[in-house]
């Protein structure tokens, strides 16, 4: 029995997070044009999904602060009076202490009240004209919303008939019309849907609002389905006049997680971990086998090989995708962040955010929260002015400050922009050279960017906190550390007077990366694939200098710098052994390319990505390490930072 | 009672280094390997040797006689690699040898002595132990260990040379 009723608690903890978050959503889309009444209706079902699903687990705290939250928003509904700030406060406070309260009350303890808000609640939803205020008259017309809302349909899908993934696309149908009303009950039931137990066609019955031609182009948009028809459905004894019906609510509250329960499965991030290990063995296992095979040159031995490796391969695509998740979760917390903030901070800020659906590793994305959230505080409190100083400064009053997430190549790259102040290189710059971290003489050898990575230096910022140099470097080693200990890097660039961009890098996933396997001497290296441009061999390039610096002048008349793998390490390459006679790779990082000289490529391979000790802390140009087929170790290069000792 | 006091031991792993020998916390320490040559990492901190792999895992190669002594260990059929938990990870520590685990009763812990602490490397001796008559140096891991580095101004500026 304990057991029943920690599975249904935890199925209604993530569902609260949701209903939590998009009250939260739908305050902060309310106070943004307070006369749009779809966000009321967001807010309001919010609150009163809470409550009911609040009452049938019992916890009678969370159930009584919903259901004042429901009849305050049900006065903003009936339009008795209007969301202005103080009431989007009052609704944000009391979504907080919701959140507090279901996890006072699902881990069985009473510390926490909510009598101080449910009283403001009270007391703002009594504050419309007395008529429309008992809360008697509240409750009656959210019970007879609730259930009497729209009337029942019932809607026939059927899938084309060369459907591959008919249990996805019927979820992906039941899913939607979920979105628009109640879904009551399903033919065959959700359980025979989901195992595909059905030819072509199913039913969905719900009580919705949405007109049938809504619900017919809802369904008809999802992929595969060939016809959906809707038809009314006579009422059911009493489901219209039943004003008692609030405890009918929660009753038919259950059928919605039964369908989401079906088809996904809460795996704990521990058994994930193991199991990216295993494939990680596995991996290391078959390139073992892969160099024996090679090496005895026995072809059934390869042929069972080939399949093993496209079976490992596809086992571990499927693994590193079940530890997908989209970046809005994680960006779903920041508006209300950033609002508050801003508050405080006396600021007007718009957050404005992109690419929610992003996806990343869960362990990167668990690491890169608190990383974004300084650099959003870094730029409210600093980098955007306060509206008399922008307005003086001939810009808009509200800064704005973006959130992007976009995809490129196997990285993920998440970029904080903001419109304010931006940073000031030669004030920086003057900082450096009193800190005795370079030579005022050698201004001339860094860019700005360059300049402007040295608020990454931890003694740069820490030991100047009082003037915190221009103000954004507070911390930034910190963000800094975070995201190269992911494997990441982090790029600034600003515009004095115009803002600033601070960009992360981020790789996809943290633990296995393609890789070219290049070797000098007895060493092995792994090069990163996604950082290779072209492998060019030496006749196809000339060699040049330019101030005594080497570099190769490419086919296409572009000149890139040249570095050789062993120079790089320190190590004098053997005589006679110049760049003529050495491949080259063409490395990318960033925007940047160089060519790097190499003795000998041993060619692509999987590599599973360890990381290196903390004693290896500082060190530039290594992103971990691997183990090879053999049993050797090679070290990754890292390519943002192989060709610089520079901070 | 009082005796289960004053006879309180703590185990140690003992090992020798140049000649001497030395003790470390059996707490601290996670297995014994026999010494293989590890891959060398340019540019890692002084007295780091290079990484090697423990089951899967990769861990930075520590000599401590180079560490402790200025003097490399020779590798050797009884050299050894002793896997330590410190505060930074897994480490391994090469040594010549590794005697056995000893119980030593802590009423024979001493300080080290003062004129056997003038090196840098002070911090890292937690005492000295006689053990029947021998005399063992007790370390602490985590002090025993390289510094990781962070770049310094002058590497900076080195770099941007390079570059």
């Amino acid at each position: 029995m304990g057991d029943d009723m920690s599975a249904y608690r935890d199925v209604f903890l993530s569902e609260s997070a949701e209903y939590v978050q998009s009250i939260t959503d739908g305050l902060l889309a309310l106070e943004s044009n307070p006369i749009d009444l779809e966000p009321v209706e967001i807010v309001f079902r919010g609150a009163h999904s809470l409550k009911g699903m609040a009452a049938a687990m019992g916890y009678a705290r969370t159930q009584e602060l919903t259901h004042k939250m429901e009849s305050l928003m049900a006065t903003v509904r009936s339009r008795a009076q209007v969301a202005d700030s103080t009431l989007i406060d009052l609704m944000l406070q009391a979504t907080d202490r919701v959140r507090e309260l279901i996890e006072d009350e699902s881990t069985d303890q009473a510390t926490i009240t909510a009598d101080d808000i449910i009283a403001r609640l009270v007391e703002r939803t009594a504050s419309v004209d007395a008529g429309a205020a008992p809360e008697s008259h509240q409750v009656a017309s959210v019970a007879v919303a609730a259930p009497g809302e729209g009337s029942v349909h019932r809607v026939t899908v059927t899938l084309e008939a060369g459907c591959v993934l008919k249990g996805v696309r019927a979820y992906m149908v039941i899913k939607r019309l979920g979105h628009l009303g109640t879904v009551t009950g399903t033919d065959p039931s959700a359980r025979e849907i989901e195992d595909e137990q059905f030819d072509r066609s199913f039913q969905v019955v719900l009580q919705t609002k949405a007109t049938p031609e809504t619900l017919r182009d809802a369904v008809m948009a999802v992929t595969e389905v060939e016809e959906a028809s809707v038809e009314p459905v006579a009422p059911e004894p009493a489901p219209v006049a039943a004003p008692g019906a609030a405890g009918g609510t929660p009753a038919s509250r259950p059928a919605m997680p039964k369908i989401s329960e079906t088809q996904t499965v809460r795996i704990s991030i521990g058994h994930l971990d193991t199991m990216v290990n295993l494939v990680g063995e596995l991996v290391i296992i078959r390139s073992r086998l892969e160099d024996l095979a090679a090496r005895s040159g026995d072809g059934d031995l390869s042929e069972s090989l080939g399949v093993l490796k496209r079976v490992s391969t596809e086992l571990q695509q499927e693994v590193m995708q079940t530890r997908m998740v989209p970046v809005s979760n994680i960006f779903n917390r920041f508006p209300r962040m950033v609002r508050d903030l801003a508050r405080d901070l006396g600021k007007d800020v718009a957050l404005e955010m992109e690419g929610l659906d992003i996806e990343l590793d869960r362990t990167v994305l668990d690491e890169i929260g608190d990383p974004i959230v300084h650099l959003l505080r870094n730029a409210i409190d600093h980098g955007v002015e306060s509206p008399e100083e922008r307005v003086a400064a001939s810009k808009p009053a509200r800064g704005t400050v973006r959130l992007v997430a976009e995809r490129v190549r196997d990285q993920v790259l998440i970029s904080v922009e903001d419109d304010g102040r931006g940073m000031d290189v030669d004030r920086i710059w003057n900082k450096a050279v009193e800190r005795g971290l370079v030579d005022r003489a050698s201004r001339d050898s860094y860019t700005d960017n360059d300049i402007l990575m040295f608020v990454c230096i931890p003694a740069f910022t820490t030991v100047d906190h009082a003037t915190r140099v221009s103000g954004r470097g507070v911390g930034m080693d910190v963000v800094k550390g975070k995201i190269e200990y992911l494997g990441g890097s982090v790029m600034l660039s600003s515009t004095p007077g115009m803002g600033m961009r601070i960009s992360l890098q981020l790789p996809l996933t943290l633990a296995i990366i393609q890789a070219l396997l290049v070797r000098s001497g007895t060493r092995v290296y792994a090069l990163p694939l996604s950082a290779v441009d072209e492998v060019l061999s030496p006749d196809e390039v000339t060699f040049r200098t330019v101030d005594g610096a080497p570099v190769v002048a490419l086919r296409d008349g572009s000149v890139v710098g040249l570095s050789d793998l062993d120079e790089l390490h320190g190590r004098m390459p053997p005589e006679g052994s110049g760049p003529e006679h050495k491949h080259l790779i063409l490395v990318r990082s960033g925007q940047s390319l160089r060519a790097l000289s190499v003795p000998a490529l041993l060619g692509r391979r999987e590599v599973v990505i360890k990381p290196l000790s903390p004693l290896f802390r500082g060190l530039r140009g290594f992103g971990g390490a691997t183990v090879l087929g053999d049993g050797r170790i090679a070290l990754i290069l890292d390519p943002r930072t192989l060709f610089t000792r520079e901070v | 009672m009082i005796d289960a006091v004053v006879n309180e031991v703590r185990q140690y792993v003992l090992f020798v280094l140049c000649g001497e020998e030395y003790g470390l916390p059996i707490g601290a320490v996670r297995s014994v390997i026999r010494y293989e040559d590890p891959t060398p990492v340019p540019y890692a901190p002084q007295g780091v040797e290079g990484v090697f792999n423990l089951r899967g895992q990769i861990l930075p190669l520590v000599d401590l006689g180079r560490q402790l002594r200025g003097a490399a260990i020779e590798p050797g059929p009884l050299s050894r690699v002793i896997v330590a938990e410190a505060g930074l990870g897994s480490v391994g520590l090469a040594v010549d040898r590794v005697c056995e685990v000893a119980s030593i009763p802590v009423d024979q812990i001493k300080p080290a002595p003062p004129a056997a602490v003038m090196t840098a490397m002070s911090d890292a001796f937690e005492g000295v132990a006689t053990y029947g008559d021998r005399l063992i140096i007790l370390l602490d891991p985590d002090k025993a260990l390289p510094k990781p580095v962070f770049m310094s101004a002058a590497a900076i500026q080195e770099g941007d040379l390079d570059g």
